[in-house]
C-alpha cells in the first residue's frame, strides 16, 4: 500500500497554544503579589520558608515519579505551585523542617499516591498542612509579630492573628483592631495570609486570565460574609463581623487560590456556587463553633469531598427535552 | 438562549474587506463524485459521451433528490473510483480536456409560480458546505410547494416555516469567504431575499453576521425594505453552526438526531447558497462555480479562488504556484471542522468552502495525558455538555454512561480540544463514543 502523502487526523487541527505551564506560570505570577507581601512584612525568613517549600515540593515530586519509573513531569509547574502554597500558609518562624516535610506529605499523600496531577479528591496543600497542624500543633502556631520593612509602623495591637486573638479573648479584643492593618496584613499571620491586598491583586489577575472563574471565590466569600452577617445581626455582642471574617485568616487566599485547585474543585457553573457557598458557610461555623481556629482549610477539604456530587449538578443540555432533564 | 459559549477570535478584517475571488484557468481533467451527502447518485450518461456544462449526468435514488449537473463541457472517459473529500474513495465521473462552457441562459426564465421556481432550484443542484439533514431545495419549501410525488418524505415538511435565517456568519475560525461574499454581491444577496422569502412563507427573516463585519448602510436599508431583521452575532466560534444560530436566534433549541431546524420551522440559509438559490431562479446553472478559501499561512496565501466543480485540489495548488515542498498536512473544509486529506488529487465540490494547507510545525500533537478536570472544556463547550466526562467515559468504555451524558447532543464543533491545556483528543474521543454506541446499536 502507498504511504500516504500528508498527515492524517481527525478535526479540530487547531489548538489555543494553551498548556499546564503556562497555566501554572500563570498561577505563579498570581502568587508573587502575596510572596512579596510576606517578606515585606515577616522579613528574609518568609522566603526562605517559601523557598525551601517549593524545592521540597518539586523534589519530592521528581524522585517519585523516578522511583515508580513513571515519566518525570515536574517541569509542568503543578508541584512548584503546590510547594509555594504550602510555605504561605506557614509562619515565618517555623523552623526548616516544617515546610520539608509538609510539602513531602502534600506531594507524595496529597497528590502523587492518587495517581498524580488531576486525580487527587483532596487539595494537596491543604493535606500536607493538616498533615503539619495535627502533628506539630504547637509549633505551627509560633507567629512573628509584623515588622514591615518601609512605610508602614508595626502593627502592635494584637499579638497573636486576629482569629486566635478572636477565639481566646473574645470580641474585645478585635474591636481595637483598625481595618486598614488588618486589609494590608500588618498583624501577626503566615506568611501569605496576611495581606488580603496582595492576595486580591493576584485573584484579579487569575480571573483577568480566566484561570480561575468567579463563580467559586464571589461564592465563597459572598456566602461567608452573609451567613456571618446573620449572625453578627442577632448578636452583635458575640459574633464578630462579616467584613473581619473576610479580611482575616485564610479567607482570601482559600477563596482564589486554594479552594479553585484544578482537579479538586467541581467544573459546572451550579457546581461551583454550590462548592463555595459550602465552603463559605462551614468556614463561618467551624471559626465560630468549632474547635479549630481557622475554617478555611477544613471548609475546603470537607467541600473537596462533596466534589464528585458537585459535578452532576450540571446545566441542562442545549436541545435536550425538558422533561426529561 | 440566554449566554453563547465558544471561542472568540480575530475577525480578519484586513482580509475579508479586501480580497477579490481570483479566476483559476480550467485543468486538464475534471471528476465528478457520484457519491454526495444524501447518497449515491446513478449516473445518466456512459463513458465516451460527450456532456454540456449544465447538462445532468446523474439522478438520485429517490425523486426529491436533485440530479448532478456536468460544470464543464467533454468527454466522459470513465466512471471510476476516486479518492473524495472525506478522506474515502468513492465512484466520479472522469472528464477528459473539459471546456468551460456557460450554458446560454434557457429561454423560459421562471416569473411569478413559486413551482415553477421550485423546480428550478431543485433542476439546479445546488449543494451547501454545511451538513444539513435536508436538502436545500426540500427545505426550502413551505408545506404547499410539495408535490405529492416526492412522498415518501419527512413528516417534518409538513410543518409551516416561521422563520429564514439568511447566514452570514462562517463556519470557523480562519474562514472568511461569507463575510467576503456579503460585500461582492451585495445586491444579488438581497435580490435573493424576496424570493426565499416567498418559497418558504416565512415570516420573520433573519440576517446573520458577525459583530464587526460592518455592512454598508445601501445593505442596511435594503435587508429592512424586504423585511429582512439583520442581527450581529458575536464573534465566537461556533455561532454560525445550525445547532446554536437558531437557538440563538429564534430560541428554539434543536434536540440531538432531529432532522435539523426545518423540523421546528426554521430555515438556515448560508449567504452562498442565497446567491445560487438567486442563480437558479433566473434561469441560470448556479452550480458550475465553487468559490474556495485556500490559506496556506507559512507561504502568506490567504485568498479566494474560483473554479468549475470537479477541479482537483492538487490543479489549484499549482496555478496558485503553491508547492508541495514542506506540505504537511491539507485540511479540506477548514481548519476545526475539515477533514484531512492524504492525497491532493481530490476534487472540489461545492460541499467545500475552504482549504487549508499547515506545514509540520503547524501541526498539533495530541497526547495521553490524563484528564486534570481543569474544566476548561465545560466552560467553553456551546452545548452545555462535560466534555471531561464524556472524553473520559469514552477512553475507558464506558459508553452508558456517556450516553447518559447526552454524548448525541454533542456536535463535534471541536472545543473541547482546541482549549485543552493537555492536548487530550477530547472530540475524538466523543467521537469515537458515538461511532460505538451506533454500531452497537446496529447488532442488537
Amino acid at each position: 500500500m502507498k504511504k500516504p502523502d500528508f498527515h492524517v487526523s481527525m478535526p479540530p487541527h487547531l489548538h489555543s497554544g494553551d498548556s499546564l505551564k503556562k497555566m501554572h506560570f500563570d498561577i505563579v505570577l498570581a502568587l508573587v503579589p502575596a510572596i512579596f507581601g510576606g517578606w515585606f512584612f515577616f522579613g528574609w525568613s518568609a522566603l526562605l520558608i517559601v523557598a525551601l517549600s517549593a524545592v521540597s515540593a518539586i523534589l519530592t515530586e521528581y524522585l517519585w515519579q523516578k522511583a515508580i519509573g513513571r515519566e518525570v513531569r515536574v517541569s509542568d509547574g503543578s508541584a512548584l505551585i503546590t510547594g509555594i502554597l504550602l510555605g504561605l500558609i506557614l509562619t515565618s518562624q517555623n523552623p526548616w523542617w516544617i515546610p520539608v516535610l509538609g510539602a513531602f506529605v502534600a506531594i507524595l499523600v496529597g497528590k502523587e499516591l492518587f495517581g498524580g496531577l488531576g486525580n487527587h479528591p483532596f487539595n494537596s496543600v491543604l493535606v500536607g498542612w493538616a498533615c503539619l497542624s495535627i502533628s506539630y500543633k504547637d509549633v505551627l502556631t509560633n507567629f512573628p509579630m509584623p515588622s514591615p520593612h518601609f512605610l508602614l509602623t508595626p502593627g502592635e495591637i494584637l499579638s497573636d492573628p486576629a482569629l486566635i486573638s478572636l477565639k481566646e479573648n473574645g470580641l474585645d479584643e478585635i474591636v481595637d483592631l483598625p481595618w486598614k492593618d488588618l486589609f494590608l496584613g500588618n498583624v501577626p499571620a503566615e506568611i501569605g495570609t496576611a495581606c488580603a491586598l496582595a492576595i486580591l491583586l493576584g485573584g484579579a489577575y487569575l480571573l483577568y486570565k480566566r484561570r480561575i472563574t468567579w463563580h467559586i471565590p464571589f461564592s465563597f466569600i459572598a456566602s461567608a460574609w452573609v451567613f456571618a452577617l446573620i449572625f453578627q445581626q442577632i448578636d452583635p455582642e458575640t459574633y464578630a463581623s462579616p467584613t473581619f471574617h473576610i479580611l482575616s485568616g485564610w479567607m482570601l487566599l482559600g477563596a482564589f487560590f486554594l479552594a479553585t485547585e484544578k482537579g479538586t474543585c467541581p467544573v459546572t457553573g451550579p457546581g461551583m456556587i454550590l462548592y463555595g457557598i459550602g465552603c463559605g458557610v462551614l468556614t463561618i461555623i467551624i471559626r465560630t463553633w468549632g474547635a479549630y481556629v481557622e475554617g478555611v482549610p477544613f471548609a475546603i477539604l470537607l467541600m473537596n469531598s462533596v466534589t464528585p456530587l458537585l459535578d452532576k449538578v450540571k446545566p441542562r443540555t442545549v436541545g435536550r427535552l425538558k422533561e426529561i432533564a | 438562549m440566554k449566554r453563547l459559549k465558544g471561542i472568540s477570535f480575530p475577525l480578519e478584517t484586513d482580509r475579508f474587506a479586501s480580497a477579490e475571488i481570483e479566476d483559476i484557468p480550467l485543468p486538464e481533467r475534471v471528476i465528478l463524485p457520484l457519491v454526495t451527502r444524501f447518497g449515491k447518485m446513478i449516473p445518466i450518461v456512459s463513458p465516451g459521451d460527450h456532456v454540456q456544462a449544465g447538462q445532468p449526468i446523474a439522478k438520485g435514488p429517490q425523486k426529491w433528490l436533485p440530479p448532478l449537473i456536468a460544470s464543464v463541457s467533454g468527454r466522459v472517459s470513465t466512471v471510476a473510483s476516486w479518492p473524495t473529500a472525506s478522506g474515502n474513495e468513492g465512484s466520479a465521473l472522469l472528464i477528459e480536456s473539459p471546456e468551460k462552457d456557460t450554458p446560454p441562459p434557457r429561454d423560459v426564465v421562471p416569473q411569478e409560480d413559486l413551482h415553477e421556481i421550485m423546480r428550478w432550484i431543485q433542476a439546479g443542484d445546488i449543494r451547501e458546505v454545511d451538513p444539513s439533514p435536508m436538502p436545500l431545495a426540500l427545505r426550502l419549501r413551505k408545506p404547499d410547494l410539495i408535490p405529492s410525488t416526492f412522498a415518501p418524505f419527512s413528516p417534518a415538511l409538513e410543518k409551516p416555516i416561521h422563520s429564514l435565517i439568511i447566514n452570514g456568519i462562517d463556519r470557523q475560525p480562519g474562514v472568511w469567504l461569507r463575510k467576503a461574499m456579503i460585500r461582492l454581491y451585495a445586491t444579488e444577496i438581497l435580490e435573493s431575499i424576496p424570493l426565499l422569502k416567498d418559497t418558504t412563507g416565512a415570516s420573520r427573516i433573519f440576517f446573520a453576521v458577525s459583530k464587526g463585519a460592518e455592512l454598508a448602510n445601501e445593505f442596511l436599508q435594503g435587508l429592512r425594505k424586504h423585511g429582512a431583521e439583520p442581527v450581529f452575532c458575536p464573534n465566537l466560534y461556533p455561532v454560525g453552526l445550525e445547532p446554536l444560530l437558531v437557538p440563538f436566534l429564534t430560541g428554539q433549541e434543536l434536540p440531538p438526531n432531529s432532522g435539523g431546524a426545518r423540523e421546528f420551522g426554521t430555515v438556515v440559509v448560508d449567504v452562498a447558497t442565497a446567491l445560487k438559490v438567486r442563480g437558479a431562479a433566473r434561469g441560470e446553472i448556479p452550480s458550475l462555480d465553487v468559490v474556495v478559501q485556500v490559506t496556506a499561512p507559512s507561504s502568506g496565501i490567504d485568498t479566494l479562488v474560483r473554479v468549475r466543480e470537479g477541479t482537483l485540489i492538487e490543479d489549484i495548488l499549482a496555478s496558485l504556484s503553491l508547492s508541495k515542498q514542506g506540505l504537511a498536512k491539507v485540511l479540506c473544509g477548514g481548519p476545526l471542522l475539515g477533514t484531512a486529506l492524504h492525497r491532493l488529487d481530490v476534487p472540489v465540490t461545492q460541499e467545500i468552502d475552504s482549504i487549508v494547507l499547515q506545514t509540520e510545525q503547524e501541526i498539533i500533537h495530541y497526547s495521553n495525558e490524563p484528564c486534570m478536570n481543569c474544566g476548561y472544556c465545560v466552560r467553553h463547550c456551546p452545548m452545555k455538555l462535560l466534555p471531561n466526562e464524556l472524553s473520559k467515559n469514552c477512553e475507558y468504555g464506558k459508553f452508558d454512561a456517556a450516553e447518559r451524558l447526552d454524548i448525541f447532543s454533542c456536535i463535534e464543533c471541536g472545543i473541547c480540544s482546541y482549549v485543552c491545556p493537555v492536548n487530550r483528543p477530547m472530540v475524538q474521543l466523543i467521537c469515537f463514543g458515538k461511532r460505538e454506541i451506533e454500531a452497537a446499536r446496529k447488532v442488537s
